[in-house]
């Protein structure tokens, strides 16, 4: 069996005494995509949180590309280390910066050089359509440019995991069917695994992966 | 026509500002008049007086710089660190700037031996340390959870730490302009440390000195130059505040503490230090001054202490009293005002926003000296009778100050209620005081009280005002600076104490209150 990019196995996580997830199993290779759905309160927003080291789980094993990040529900890779990216319900970009700034940060954080992080920047920017809002304050832009721009940090570090809270819940129906119809011409050109977690089962067809449920504190087909 | 007086904000605002003008602008009138007056070269015609102008601009930028080197860590150890005990190193944060200034200089001259003019910038750095660390550290509060996760994940610490800092360096240097007003402004702590040591003046005691020749009007006209200075500063100060912050609306929830790794244990011992610095050692130096050798020398230091509070209580009870008593009644005034003010300025934006919060500002900014000057100027005169010498003219002119406070306070806490349920209180008819009561109001009712409480403080604390208004003479203030001028015993440190107990109560309150009301977060 090849390598996983995102192995998680028996995942035990509750909140106040309210069991969420309960042995949950999750196995994704390279450039795999899966979009899971669940109700409010499901518990797919931790289960992001908790790949990306941003929350302790109680239990499980997590591995991404073959390091293993979490054991025992200890942490054995923190966030920055662990190759994950998410693109947040709130988009978390950086208020200050540019469009271009809070690229070439993330990139010029990973210790890309200079000139290439300009390099890459400029790609992933036209990639993504926000060409010519290179200067523009994230306040200053339209909802649908904050997510491509959200989308354009993570990818531009190229991580193995790249980690979706509904990104597009918000937008109309037609730009939300844009958004997508974008997403999945870029994601083609990562080797990023991919899961999206949405409430919306429609939005879950969309990202053209496997679709599962959360229910129970496991994921089912 | 009655139900659209009852409704419509317009009147109820007017009156408020006209209030708020009768009683903080009157006393101003003399010191903004003076602006416009170039005769004989304007007030810094004087070479003399353009020294002074220039030594006062240093050494307050000095003490701004000491501010903000030291709020700027504090806050974000005290913030958005775990860092050993940051909960209570956050409840100490706004302590000192509780305390009257001259106590936190008694205290560091005792400590160090300091004078002259090194130890007066670094006092008044200390004293208003406390403006940066609190803005920086509600700047850090509402940085977007997900912003700095997004930085720790692509970056790790470092680059989140690059990203609190744009979020929480804005706001510093705002504190860092207040800092440098106030310090610009203080009349007792350079006259304290010049009366001790090496001699030198600053432009504040130049104002103070016309009281002294009983000329009022000059002394309230000299003030002008420092009114200007600050109304130009904090102008800037909101102007680039405004350009550099770009706030995003988050989720709500509240941004994660910075990893700290094995930089833990020192990061603690440096935060705590920094709070030594701003109020343990201070008031840890007054404490040991109230058992040293005094009037009432037998005994072991616990005996002379006590014996130092029990000699305090009882010889300053009455001019504490007076002082508690004057603050109430203003407080009183400026919780009656300040929610219509504040719900003004709340809805305002941009430079509209700015300009209001400018003349908010203004009876704070300007030097307490040439204020109390402005004061009498305008009420010694026949037409007004008695107001000269009575209480009325002190609440009135304390209240007129220091209602500034309370009016940002609420408005920050105003801009938090959703606009819709404004809008539904309105469509459901009720009056406009009964929607700032209930709407605006009715979710902040403890800030409410420590709006109110702060004025109180505030009053208390003021001594400068208070040397030159009669009736404010028998204050706790002027009877501590008359006591620490005359000899330094235990009844001034036990005096001091005591009033810094009182100013903390009002603190002690609101946190008591909050935490006691506040539901816990998952």
């Amino acid at each position: 069996m090849s390598e996983a990019a995102l192995h998680l196995r028996d995942l035990h996580k509750s909140y106040d005494g309210r069991s969420l997830l309960q042995g949950l199993e999750l196995r994704l290779d390279s450039g795999q995509r899966v979009a899971v759905s669940g109700a409010s309160g499901a518990g797919k927003t931790t289960l992001l949180r908790v790949i990306a080291g941003l929350e302790d789980a109680d239990a499980g094993a997590l591995e991404i590309a073959g390091r293993a990040a979490m054991q025992g529900g200890r942490q054995l890779l923190p966030p920055w280390r662990r190759g994950v990216q998410v693109v947040f319900q709130d988009l978390g970009l950086w208020p200050t910066r540019s469009v271009f700034d809070n690229v070439h940060d993330a990139l010029r954080a990973q210790g890309v050089a200079r000139t290439e992080a300009q390099q890459r920047c400029q790609r992933v920017l036209e990639a993504l359509g926000l060409n010519g809002l290179e200067k523009r304050k994230p306040a200053h832009l339209s909802g649908g440019e904050g997510r491509r721009l959200a989308l354009a940090r993570a990818l531009a570090v190229e991580p193995a995991v790249l980690l979706l809270d509904e990104p597009f819940t918000s937008l109309d129906p037609d730009s939300r069917a844009d958004g997508f119809a974008l997403l999945d011409q870029v994601l083609d050109s990562t080797r990023a695994a991919v899961v999206l977690v949405t409430h919306d089962p429609v939005e879950a067809g969309l990202l053209g992966g496997d679709a599962l449920q959360l229910r129970d504190g496991g994921l089912h087909s | 026509m009655k139900h659209d007086l009852l409704r419509s904000p317009r009147p109820w605002r007017l009156l408020a500002l006209l209030c708020a003008l009768l009683l903080a602008a009157t006393p101003l009138l003399p010191m903004l008049l003076s602006i416009f007056d170039f005769r004989d070269g304007w007030q810094l015609g004087d070479p003399r007086l353009r020294q002074l102008f220039l030594r006062t601009l240093w050494m307050s930028a000095a003490s701004a710089v000491v501010a903000v080197a030291l709020g700027l860590p504090l806050a974000l150890l005290a913030q958005r660190t775990r860092v050993l005990g940051a909960p209570l190193l956050l409840l100490l944060m706004p302590l000192p700037l509780f305390l009257p200034p001259l106590l936190i200089a008694q205290a560091w001259n005792g400590l160090t031996g300091m004078d002259g003019q090194m130890a007066s910038w670094l006092t008044l750095g200390l004293c208003y340390a406390p403006l940066p660390a609190l803005l920086a550290a509600r700047a850090l509060s509402r940085q977007q959870a997900s912003a700095h996760e997004a930085a720790l994940l692509c970056g790790g610490p470092g680059l989140a730490l690059r990203e609190m800092l744009r979020v929480c360096v804005p706001a510093a240097a705002f504190g860092g302009g207040l800092a440098f007003l106030f310090a610009s402004t203080d009349f007792a702590v350079p006259d304290y440390f010049a009366s001790i040591g090496d001699k030198f003046a600053v432009y504040p005691a130049e104002i103070f000195n016309r009281w002294r020749d009983q000329d009022y009007l000059a002394g309230a006209r000299a003030a002008g130059p420092l009114v200007l200075l600050g109304a130009g500063v904090l102008y800037g100060s909101l102007v680039l505040r405004d350009r550099w912050s770009a706030p995003l609306a988050g989720s709500g929830r509240n941004p994660a503490a910075l990893p700290l790794g094995r930089a833990a244990a020192p990061l603690a011992i440096l935060a705590w230090s920094l709070t030594a610095l701003l109020l343990l050692l201070p008031v840890g130096r007054i404490l040991y001054e109230t058992g040293m050798a005094g009037a009432a020398a037998e005994g072991s230091w616990v005996s002379r202490s006590g014996a130092a509070f029990g000699d305090a209580l009882a010889r300053g009870r009455e001019d504490l009293g007076r002082s508690l008593r004057t603050g109430v009644l203003a407080g009183g005034v400026a919780l009656l005002l300040a929610p219509f003010l504040a719900d003004a300025l709340a809805r305002a934006r941009g430079r509209r926003a700015r300009l209001m919060q400018l003349a908010l500002a203004l009876p704070l900014l300007a030097p307490a000296v040439g204020t109390g000057l402005g004061a009498i100027s305008v009420s010694n005169r026949a037409l007004f009778g008695d107001l000269y010498q009575s209480t009325a003219l002190v609440v009135m002119v304390m209240a007129g100050r220091f209602l500034p406070i309370a009016v940002f306070l609420l408005a920050e806490r105003f801009q938090r209620v959703p606009r819709n349920q404004w809008a539904a209180a309105e469509l459901a008819g009720l009056s406009y005081p009964l929607r700032v009561w209930r709407v605006l109001i009715g979710p902040h009712r403890a800030a409410w009280w420590l709006a109110g409480g702060l004025v109180v403080v505030f009053v208390v604390r003021e001594l400068d005002l208070a040397i030159l208004l009669p009736d404010a003479n028998s204050s706790a203030a002027v009877r501590y600076f008359n006591a620490l001028h005359f000899a330094r015993d235990n009844f001034v440190a036990a005096f001091g104490l005591l009033m810094a107990l009182i100013l903390f109560l009002p603190m002690m309150l609101y946190v008591a209150w909050t935490s006691l009301r506040s539901p816990r977060q998952p």
